[in-house]
């Protein structure tokens, strides 16, 4: 199995170098990192020393080669914002964003697990067609809208929590239940159906016959099984989890990666969007990974070879 | 369920059923009933922009800016109220419908032919083929669809009139992993069936067989996603007009209007709601008979 | 199914424990009175030549002293590192250092450090500071004793005292042993003589100061101030109402009735030194050789002139601007009151005339707009429509802030119209001009005698060391600009700050952010 893994991360080079070829031709050959970088009046010759200075002026085949480089032995090169190590800056940022991802999630299972039980236990009736439209409306709504209205209700009118920031403790709650809304419903839904398959099972039958009270039966069995569905789920929800950060870290100014990422497409700072994407990738891959671990554990048949 | 082995008439007899089924199933289907009244009363809106919108959404009236809607109290004749520049906000509501299904429609249509494709070969195909292709899949999985969607429209630009064709396009080549995803493991699923293998044992062609024999196995599922994906992409459209990469005016979408108003939640709150209620109805809608979808088409996968 | 239980209880139990021990939680926890401000942005060096975004350029002017002081309220020099100076001639200038004025890190502020400083920007191999271009003017730093420096100049410099006291002025420290800070370096700390220390920084959340207790005025009132990035202006409202925040620009007219209604916290407007303007292109330049659009034609530039109403866009832009049709703003030298506080010539007939004798033909005009300021967007829609009034068609296209600088500013693909707003930081004429220098009329393609006459009132006035002529010469360049109808300034656009009715500070002419006088009642 450790074989099949390792098999799998490495035939996931290719692509990630085919990656980087993308982002140099959007980045560096799409746009001009040194518009950013001088004033506007600036004349020609101007331009040029700057262009010099950091070696824009190369062709492009040799800077990507030279960027490449870098890569290679895992250094990215310098961003062109804060004249620092790419790599370093990144993984900096990478705690706060990763602490959002997992306070969302955390919030998306509070709501779904409930969630998903009801409407499963109650099929077809108002009460499942209540929950799926609620828990549909978190994935209707965008993001920042909801962030935003949280702030305003939350944080100006109740003054319960502070509204941005990254401060004091309480600060995550409110992006974490603007991000865990989202995912939310894809949870609850996941968890409906798994329920509801294995509430067909004989064994639950068998279950009823012994007279079990009804709600135990599907706590104990049900919901064990059914959790196998949504550890899947999160493998995939990682990265609609880390894409959504780029927003809800500039709503409630959570200075995480997704923040420094927007920043660094804008201004053109190639090294660091390397770096982060790069990072952003590894994150959901390992995540999946772990999933696909936890889930041959818990599930004997499936087999990895 | 497949019609192969019957004769013409009896096929036709066999879908004329199949539509009287699915009437009556989405009339038994109170989800499904509302998904549908949801989705095309937003089509039927887009349609005719024209003739319901009471006002020139362009119209500028210096003299009534932000308005509360007439029922609120606001300057009569602008039912949901004006923006900044004193433009009625139903009128443009009604044609920022426009864009924002265009853009919804168009593209999932493109991504779907994307992955689509890509899927059936990955599947079908095997082999190098297919290791190299999951690979792409799984490389396009881990990167959030927003960021490469951002690193697209971020260099390419949101240039005036174009803004909407590279919108699309953007939209649509960051969403096809979804469906390549899904196509190909359908496609594992089906491939070594008996009657695909005795299509391959009679020497049929190879696109022959995937579009006559592959193909219709999972198009359920392919409209279901299809519904689904539309209403992620109305909200990435969204997204990108709050980071500011969205189309650009004079174009009017809901995602605009949501974006540019959330500056005025707290006092002129109409400006950002009545988008953000047009867009959660119609997703909402997309979702609740993509869900019903489901069930009607693929009784496997009914819960 | 057991083992399924074993794991996943463990996975929560862990991922909450996470959340819950949450590291490196910035608890900047200040000590006295502390202020916070929040900018939309923070700047991503503390080096002033180096970083030379308002954001920097506030922050820098906390840390660091220059030899030279802009009075806030009169916009008047004043000595401050500088205890005096002394025009020897025409092109070399003697300043004389304040005695016993300490850096932060305890070294004394000498004749050295100021060497130091601009020998650091001015050499060629700084190319990439950001401002450098600015201060190629200083040829010759001499040391004449260690309170005395002299500062030679390739050619009279009447802007001297305006950029001692401009961008990028801050006297720093000279790092000891270690020459220059090489590029790259991003343990560069800023160590100067203001009224403020470095203390902290955490990219794109935080730049936390501390009082400077030596500071050679008196220590401030203020003992910490945090400034804070918070990107989304409604979030940064929600902050000022709620007390995280005690300061912040760019309050938009629609929340100013909020803001005073809340407790403690109240809204006032100021004037900027950014000009809203248009900028028409005359002909083709190097990045768009083969141009050749209507505005080629005067008389097509002339009726754009005249179809724009300036009354609607303030209100449009809810007066927070004063119409002008001059870049040159008061005090700057050269303003006029012939071009400023003035609606400017509307005349939307005699436009359609001009049309006609021009032999318009409806040929389109690509309009360049951005979002970079407020109400931009809106104000531009509104302009389109106005032109459209007298019969151009116009192609509107507002672009992203990202775009637009790649396709306006460099290359400089700018078409018909383009529109932005240009500051002038300085309160001296030269930059608002220069666009207009041969050489630099890569936005305009502007030829002809007209502009060769710009062109040498300008090479004059940059070398004319009296004052008044010299502002007469830069008021000269404007009609000219006006007469041909090349540039069209719009308004002056002003600015809100909300803050905490505790501070006690007075709005500076400049808009910045200097808290060194600043009190706050706590």
């Amino acid at each position: 199995m450790i074989r099949y893994f390792l098999s799998r991360l490495v035939q996931m080079i290719p692509p990630l170098l085919g990656l980087t070829v993308i982002l140099f031709i959007l980045i560096r050959v799409g746009g001009d990192p040194v518009a950013h970088m001088v004033e506007p009046d600036a004349t020609d010759e101007e331009v040029q020393l700057v262009r010099e200075a950091y070696g824009f002026d190369r062709p492009f085949i040799e800077q990507y080669f030279t960027q490449f480089g870098l890569i290679i032995r895992g250094d990215f090169g310098d961003s062109l914002r804060f004249h620092e190590p790419a790599m370093p800056l990144v993984i900096d940022r990478l705690p706060a964003t990763l602490e959002l991802a997992l306070a969302s999630i955390v919030v998306a299972l509070l709501i779904a697990i409930p969630a998903g039980i009801l409407s499963a236990v109650y099929q077809n009736t108002w009460i499942d067609f209540l929950v799926t439209t609620a828990s549909t409306l978190g994935r209707a709504m965008p993001n920042f809208w909801i962030g935003i209205m949280l702030i305003l209700i939350v944080g100006v009118q109740l003054r319960w929590l502070p509204p941005s920031g990254r401060l004091e403790f309480s600060s995550i709650i409110l992006p974490a239940v603007t991000l865990g809304t989202s995912i939310a419903t894809t949870l609850a839904r996941v968890l409906r159906s798994s329920l509801l398959e294995v509430m067909r099972r004989d064994y639950m039958t068998t279950a009823h016959a012994k007279g079990l009270k009804r709600w135990t039966v599907i706590i104990r069995h049900g919901l064990r099984n059914a959790l196998i569905a949504v550890v899947t789920v999160f493998g995939l929800q990682m990265a609609w989890l880390l894409g959504g950060s780029v927003i809800i870290e500039e709503v409630f100014a959570w200075p995480g990666m997704g923040r420094l990422l927007l920043r660094s497409v804008l201004l053109r700072d190639l090294a660091v969007v390397q770096a982060g994407v790069l990072v952003f990738a590894l994150v959901v891959m390992g995540t999946n990974l772990l999933v696909d671990l936890l889930y041959a554990y818990l599930d004997p048949r499936i087999r990895y070879s | 369920m497949s019609t192969a082995n019957l004769s013409s008439q009896n096929a036709s007899e066999v879908r004329s059923g199949l539509r009287l089924r699915w009437v009556r199933s989405l009339l038994r289907s109170p989800v499904g009933l509302l998904g549908f009244f949801l989705v095309s009363g937003a089509f039927l809106m887009a349609i005719g922009a024209d003739f319901i919108a009471p006002h020139d959404p362009a119209e500028f009236n210096f003299r009534s800016r932000l308005e509360a809607p007439s029922w609120l109290g606001g300057e009569p004749g602008f039912f949901l109220g004006t923006d900044q520049l004193g433009r009625d906000l139903l009128s443009r509501l009604i044609h920022g419908s426009r864009i924002s299904l265009l853009v919804g429609v168009l593209g999932v249509l493109i991504s779907m032919l994307i992955g689509v494709t890509l899927g059936l070969v990955s599947g079908y195909v095997g082999g190098f083929v297919d290791s190299f292709i999951s690979r792409v899949i799984d490389t396009f999985m881990a990167i959030p669809f927003i960021l490469l969607a951002l690193a697209v429209v971020g260099v390419v630009g949101t240039r005036g009139g174009n803004s909407l064709v590279i919108l699309v396009v953007v939209l649509g080549l960051t969403g096809w992993v979804t469906f390549a995803r899904v196509v190909r493991g359908e496609v594992l699923s089906v491939k070594n069936l008996e009657y695909v293998e005795a299509a391959n044992a009679l020497g049929q062609h190879n696109f022959f067989i995937i579009f006559r024999h592959v193909l219709p196995n999972f198009t359920a599922s392919i409209i279901v996603l299809a519904t689904l994906q539309i209403a992620t992409v109305i909200i990435a459209e969204s997204s990108l007009s709050f980071l500011g990469l969205g189309v650009q005016p004079p174009t009017v979408t809901w995602g605009i209007m949501l974006a540019d108003g959330r500056d005025h939640l707290a006092t002129s709150w109409w400006l950002s709601t009545f988008p953000g209620i047009a867009i959660t109805l119609t997703t909402l809608g997309m979702i609740l008979l993509g869900d019903w979808l489901r069930d009607v088409l693929d009784p496997r996968m009914k819960t | 199914m057991e083992s399924m239980n074993r794991l996943v209880k463990p996975t929560l139990i862990a991922m909450l424990a996470l959340i819950l021990v949450m590291p490196a939680l910035n608890t900047a926890q200040a000590q006295g009175k502390t202020l916070t401000i929040g900018m939309n942005e923070l700047p991503s060096l503390l080096d002033p030549p180096r970083d030379w975004a308002i954001a920097a350029t506030w922050i820098h002017m906390n840390m660091f002293d220059c030899l030279v002081w802009r009075n806030r309220a009169t916009a008047e020099f004043e000595p401050w590192l500088a205890e005096s100076w002394e025009n020897v001639n025409d092109t070399t200038w003697r300043f004389k250092l304040r005695e016993g004025v300490m850096f932060h890190n305890g070294e004394e502020l000498n004749a050295d450090a100021v060497k130091y400083t601009y020998e650091r920007i001015t050499s060629a191999s700084r190319a990439e500071y950001i401002t450098y271009g600015q201060w190629t003017f200083i040829v010759e730093i001499n040391i004449l004793s260690p309170y005395e420096v002299e500062l030679v100049t390739a050619t009279p410099e009447p802007a001297m005292l305006s950029k001692m006291a401009g961008t990028g002025c801050g006297i720093q420290a000279p790092v000891a042993g270690a020459g220059m800070v090489p590029v790259g370096d991003g343990d560069y700390t800023p160590i100067g003589t203001g009224p403020y220390k470095f203390d902290s920084m955490t990219q794109d959340e935080v730049v936390v100061l501390t009082a400077n207790e030596n500071y050679w005025q008196g220590k401030p009132d203020i003992d910490t101030i945090i400034w804070r990035s918070i990107p989304e202006t409604s979030t940064r409202i929600a902050n000022l109402l709620t007390g995280d925040i005690d300061l912040m620009v760019g309050v938009p007219p629609q929340d100013w009735d909020r803001i005073n209604a809340n407790d403690g916290t109240s809204v006032e407007d100021f004037l900027t030194t950014r000009t809203m303007l248009l900028s028409l292109r005359a002909g083709p330049s190097e990045d768009l050789p083969d141009w050749s659009g209507p505005t080629s034609d005067i008389r097509i530039r002339r009726a754009i002139s005249l179809a724009i109403d300036r009354e609607t866009l303030i209100e449009v832009i809810d007066g927070l601007g004063i119409p002008t049709i001059s870049r040159i703003t008061p005090p700057t030298l050269g303003w006029d009151e012939r071009h400023y506080d003035t609606f400017g010539e509307y005349d939307p007939e005699k436009a359609m005339g001009l049309l006609a004798e021009a032999g318009y033909n409806g040929e389109e005009l690509t309009f360049h707009s951005s979002t970079s300021w407020l109400l931009q967007k809106e104000v531009s829609e509104v302009l389109e429509a106005m032109l459209e009034a007298v019969g151009l068609n116009v192609d509107l296209q507002v672009l992203d802030v990202t775009t637009f600088r790649e396709q306006i500013y460099r290359p400089n693909k700018n078409e018909e119209i383009y529109m932005d707003a240009l500051g002038n930081s300085f309160f001296d004429p030269w930059i608002t001009v220069r666009s207009f220098e041969e050489g630099r009329r890569f936005r305009t393609g502007w030829e002809g005698m007209v502009a060769d006459q710009a062109h040498s009132l300008i090479q004059q006035a940059a070398v004319n060391m009296d004052p008044a002529s010299r502002g007469a010469q830069y008021t000269e360049v404007f009609d000219l600009v006006l007469e041909e109808a090349i540039m069209l300034p719009l308004y002056q656009m002003k600015d809100a700050l909300g803050r905490t009715d505790a501070l006690e500070w007075d709005m500076p002419l400049d808009g910045f952010l200097w808290m060194g006088d600043a009190v706050l009642n706590r």
